[in-house]
């Protein structure tokens, strides 16, 4: 057996150095450290030596071109290249003209200005330049900056693609892409639309989209897999958090189906254990204790206005006394319909 | 058991030709399942229904249209779904969830219909009416006001179709008495650009409902990159009824080891003061809860990305709680063909708590092949109805038969503590129109 497992384990990290055939070509070695240019040597060699000028987006060379220096071409290009791919993925390709950007002055006719991988670490880092590279020209800084993004990209392309460099969906984007929302609206709208917010976040619709998505394998749903018999730890582990797309409404509708709602009237059974709310002190009066650390529970089945039940108990001159904690403030005033049920008859 | 058929077909299509473009999408599922209250009331067998909803989804988004001899001042988007057939008790059923125009012209903008307001207090309301924005130089200057839309027009917010609510809606005596008259919203939101790519923002948002002022929040918010490598946020809202913080987060990315991203994150809340200031619960108070985390993805091979999260949770009366996670994705060809995920999580809520793994792979198996596999399994501290572990499990295969035409069928197995046996199956296509 734990031979089993080391041989998984080392099956799985001989795969995971595989290198990508897309960046094995040697171009540091062809462009940077091969003898060349002098008598008996090969010429020296420039990007264009292999890779057509003059088109929007230069070629990927051909065996041919190995061939011309190489005596076993093909195999070599077999080998260094294999199946020429494109030079950008589906999606990813940009209104870019490559012959006035290699005619700018910083530029000076060197295609390395921008692709500093094909001499960098070999198989390692992109050939392809990340968009900080473009944004270092004041041009596209301002273009950045006033959410002009066509001039470069394919506008059905943007919903397509994510931003990498400067505005990274990883690592705590979860958490805080409601704070980006809010602090750039437009930013985000250049990709998606209201209606992309509301496909997680109005829970009106009728199909979840972990259920209309079942092979989006990265999104990480909240409700995925099996939420029914999670719901109740996931609500206790971070209470509140419920709150941000649900009302309570919801959960008393679905409580009250299910039998645990203690709403009057309902036929339902009391999900508490006995002596939960009788006998001030006693051990198993521990109703207080769950309410202080989330009253956001207690609402999802209590919370019926007047009706609610905590209330009978809990006010001024009744057993539970007053429900307020310490410190507690409020501006409104006591005819408000909510303060109203205990400080000034039913609303 | 309980079997689930969708088969959906969306389209979509753009127009390209500046300066007006336009974005429509649509969607349809068909959908046939048997649903049953389970576990049902007490005591009661489940009756098992048949329910077949056609259900429609339609969006359409434009821009670049002029007015009044101003060029590319106009956008906006609809967006509204229904559904024909048996289902929860409804045959049919509709709703409209955006449908606004935007003028924009330099610095001013007005965006008029249904739409969206992230307000300080974390919510997301929509609203039917008007938001007037202004920019000055770096001040950014946005106020809204306007109804909050009801579900189905005048339904209780929230008070969506579950699918077994049956007559716990029906009954107005389970329900506050609410019309769409008292539902109102307004608010104003100032943001200010700050250098090293800062801003502050400082917003009201006030929210009433039938009974009264739903929610009075005054929040703030800012960000800062000191450096390129280093990233700070914060936010916090008042409750202005109660002069009290509801909600506070913060935050710290760091990039210095591009390889290696770590974001540590406080978070503070007071469940109490989440709820409308008209529920009468809200005057309970109740304690507030601290969570510090910390996330990180290690890319440890060129293939190979590690992703830890951890987060400890603090609660008021002394308790604790905690989550971890700990995840690979792994693909071993840079063009995404094969794509493999782990995860294995720790939740810990006093008493309870479950531990969760999870392995799920996608595989392009030719340009036109794609099969994924997801299974999950869950292992329960305290056992959900007398079982403690669930196990699920989500197989598809997807055809991508040209450009514009895919096709995709899909099917999910769960045994959980809810059902000895669980099935779903699922079609989708997907047609999308030129570009």
């Amino acid at each position: 057996m734990k031979r089993a497992w080391i041989a998984l384990v080392a099956t799985l990290v001989l795969a995971a150095c595989a290198r990508s055939l897309l960046t094995r070509f040697p171009h540091r070695q062809h462009l940077a450290t091969l003898d060349c240019g002098t008598e008996g040597k090969p010429p020296c060699l420039s990007c264009p030596s292999c890779h057509q000028a003059g088109q929007a987006t230069p070629s990927t060379p051909t065996a041919q071109k190995c061939s011309g220096c190489h005596g076993d071409g093909t195999q070599i290009f077999a080998r260094a290249v294999g199946t020429p791919r494109p030079v950008a993925p589906t999606g990813k390709q940009i209104l870019f003209p490559h012959a006035p950007h290699l005619s700018l002055s910083q530029v000076k006719g060197q295609c390395v200005m921008c692709h500093a991988g094909a001499v960098g670490l070999e198989g390692g880092a992109p050939l392809l330049p990340p968009m900080a590279t473009c944004l270092g020209c004041h041009e596209h800084e301002q273009q950045f900056a006033q959410n002009v993004c066509t001039n470069c990209h394919r506008k059905p392309d943007l919903v397509k693609l994510e931003p990498v460099s400067f505005l990274p969906h990883d690592t705590g984007w979860g958490k805080r892409h409601g704070f980006a929302a809010r602090m750039s609206a437009e930013r985000c709208a250049l990709c998606h639309t209201q209606t992309s917010c509301d496909s997680c976040h109005d829970t009106t619709r009728p199909l979840g989209p972990q259920v209309a998505n079942p092979n989006a394998l990265e999104r990480e749903y909240v409700h995925r897999f099996d939420f029914l018999s999670r719901h109740p730890m996931e609500a206790a582990s971070q209470p509140g958090l419920c709150l941000t797309c649900h009302v309570k409404t919801e959960c008393d509708a679905c409580h009250l189906t299910r039998g645990v709602s203690a709403t009057p009237g309902a036929n339902g059974a009391s999900p508490h254990p006995l002596g939960w709310a009788s006998g001030l002190g006693a051990a198993t009066n521990l109703h207080a204790l769950a309410a202080r650390r989330d009253i956001g529970a207690c609402a999802s089945c209590h919370d019926q206005g007047p009706a609610t039940n905590c209330v009978r108990c809990h006010k001024v001159g009744a057993l539970g006394g007053s429900p307020h904690p310490v410190g507690w403030r409020s501006f409104e005033p006591v005819q408000s319909p909510a303060c109203a049920v205990c400080h000034g008859g039913t609303p | 058991m309980r079997w689930l058929l969708i088969v959906s077909v969306f389209g979509s299509s753009a127009s390209a030709a500046e300066p007006v473009w336009a974005d429509a999408r649509v969607a349809t599922f068909a959908q046939y399942f048997q649903q049953a209250l389970l576990p049902g009331q007490p005591g009661v067998v489940g009756q098992l229904e048949s329910a077949f909803p056609v259900t429609l989804n339609a969006s359409l988004r434009f821009g670049g249209v002029d007015l009044f001899g101003a060029p590319d001042v106009v956008s906006g988007e609809v967006a509204a779904w229904g559904s024909l057939g048996p289902r929860d008790g409804r045959n049919v059923d509709a709703d409209v969830t955006s449908a606004w125009a935007m003028y924009r012209n330099g610095a001013l903008r007005v965006k008029l219909g249904r739409q969206v307001a992230l307000p300080g207090a974390s919510r997301y309301v929509r609203f039917d009416g008007a938001s007037l924005g202004i920019r000055a130089g770096p001040i950014d200057v946005e106020a809204y006001g306007g109804f909050v839309a009801l579900p189905r027009w005048n339904q209780p917010r929230g008070a969506t179709v579950l699918g077994f609510v049956g007559d716990g809606l029906d009954n107005p005596l389970l329900l506050e008495a609410q019309n769409r008259a008292g539902h109102f919203t307004l608010g104003a939101r100032v943001t200010a650009t700050l250098p090293l790519e800062g801003r502050l923002a400082a917003g009201f948002h006030e929210q009433h409902d039938q009974v009264g002022v739903a929610f009075r929040v005054l929040s703030v918010d800012g960000a800062l990159r000191p450096v390129p490598w280093l990233g700070l946020g914060a936010r916090a809202s008042i409750d202005l009824t109660s002069l009290a913080p509801a909600e506070a987060r913060a935050w710290i990315d760091v990039t210095r080891l591009t390889n290696v991203p770590v974001s540590v994150d406080y978070v503070y809340q007071r469940p109490a003061l989440l709820l409308p200031r008209s529920s009468v619960l809200a005057a309970f108070g109740g304690d507030p809860w601290h969570e510090l985390g910390a996330e990180t993805s290690v890319r440890a091979l060129e293939s190979l990305t590690v992703t830890g999260r951890g987060a400890v949770q603090f609660f008021d009366d002394a308790r604790y709680g905690g989550r971890g996670q700990l995840g690979f994705r792994w693909r071993p060809v840079l063009d995404g063909r094969v794509t493999v995920l782990g995860q294995f999580a720790r939740v810990l809520v006093p008493p309870s708590g479950y531990v969760q793994g999870r392995l799920g792979a996608r595989w392009l198996v030719t340009p036109a092949w794609t099969a994924t596999l997801d299974g999950a399994v869950y292992v329960y501290d305290v056992p959900v109805r007398g079982v403690p572990v669930s196990l699920t499990a989500i197989g598809s295969v997807e055809w991508l038969a040209r450009p514009w035409l895919r096709a995709m069928l899909s099917a999910t197995a769960m045994r959980t503590p809810w059902a000895a046996f669980e099935l779903q199956g699922l079609a989708r296509i997907v047609v999308e129109f030129g570009s």
